[in-house]
């Protein structure tokens, strides 16, 4: 019931300044065909400079730009930061993995080449634990 | 007044009782009408949140003034977008209606009137004397009943007309938009770049 006398009286204020709305109606109409003149013209002179006019506006590109060279430059980032967490390590490494090198001695096709330098046996002797050891004992 | 409505008959003070019925209801709906268009502007408004969030996120706006220019720029923009085909058949509506009537009619622009005529209801109000004022007293007169005119002219004079006032419709419903952007705009304004204490300490 409330709500009714709300909508009552909502209704007699709205009657009331009805006059008033369609006057600033009348001037925000004349103001959109202004704003449809203005619109027109800019789009004759940019469909006679070879442009088509567009509804986008130059902050919105740089931000878009700014957004997608973010992303870029996070996946190609060539190493992993200490300061990221590991989830966003994890991202890179999964982005980035360890790729073979392709600045390699060896063309395509050949064979790897034997290591240079040998690996190099290491005598071990062995530990006779029947002995007795002697520790520190330098006589 | 009072020994005036004592006088009236019965069946006349039903009818007042149905007017006034019908009057109540009439202002109610207007009432609805009225709340319902607030709330579209309201959630119209919020549109401007979807791209001004990161905007201002990322440091591209940084103050009151740049929000509110940006904001109407961009909807002074997309008002020309919605409504340019709109605007452009209104005025080829205007352009064929002359150059029909020009072409057939020799610019005599009597029939179109006719036509509207045709579509109005003649009706005479008695009135009577009420305290000195002259005023209606009883039920209205038909002296005419609408007679459209279902020819070739009434056919370009009736089509010219819906077609203008649709698309005049949906050019203020875009207007209406426009101005409810804007006006979120300058409320939201005020909150976004105001620094806030709620939640905020500076004891150490």
């Amino acid at each position: 019931m409330l709500k009714l006398l709300n909508y009552f009286l909502n209704g007699l204020l709205y009657i009331l300044r009805s006059p008033y709305t369609v006057f600033v109606y009348v001037l925000r109409f004349a103001y959109a065909t202004l704003i449809f003149t203005g619109g027109e013209v800019i789009s004759f002179f940019s469909y006679l400079g070879g442009k088509k006019y567009k509804n986008e506006d130059p902050l919105s590109i740089k931000l878009q730009q700014y957004l997608d060279q973010q992303t870029s430059s996070f996946q190609n980032q060539p190493q992993m930061s200490n300061n990221l967490g590991y989830a966003a390590m994890m991202q890179q490494v999964i982005h980035n993995p360890v790729q073979p090198s392709n600045n390699s001695a060896v063309p395509p096709g050949q064979p790897y080449p034997q290591q240079a330098t040998p690996i190099q046996q290491i005598n071990v002797t062995p530990v006779h634990l029947d002995e007795p050891q002697s520790r520190g004992d330098k006589s | 007044m009072i020994p005036y409505l004592i006088q009236l008959s019965e069946s006349d003070k039903k009818k007042i009782a149905i007017i006034a019925i019908i009057l109540a209801t009439l202002i109610v709906l207007i009432g609805v009408i009225g709340e319902s268009l607030k709330k579209k502007a309201e959630s119209e408004g919020k549109f401007i949140d979807s791209y001004m969030f990161q905007l201002c996120k990322y440091g591209l706006i940084k103050d009151t003034d740049q929000f509110i220019a940006y904001v109407k720029n961009k909807e002074t923009r997309t008002l020309y977008f919605e409504t340019k085909w709109k605007f452009r058949l209104i005025l080829f509506t205007i352009a064929f209606f002359f150059i029909y009537f020009y072409n057939f009619k020799n610019m005599d622009f009597s029939v179109a009137q006719q036509a509207i005529d045709g579509l109005s209801l003649g009706l005479v109000w008695p009135t009577g004397n009420f305290f000195g004022l002259n005023i209606v007293s009883s039920w209205p007169i038909i002296t005419k009943q609408p007679s459209p005119m279902l020819n070739v002219d009434g056919y370009v004079v009736y089509g010219s007309l819906l077609t203008l006032i649709l698309l005049t419709i949906f050019i203020l419903n875009h207007i209406f938009i426009y101005y409810a952007r804007l006006k979120r705009a300058k409320v939201v304004v005020r909150s976004v770049f105001a620094p806030n204490l709620d939640n905020t300490t500076f004891v150490r």
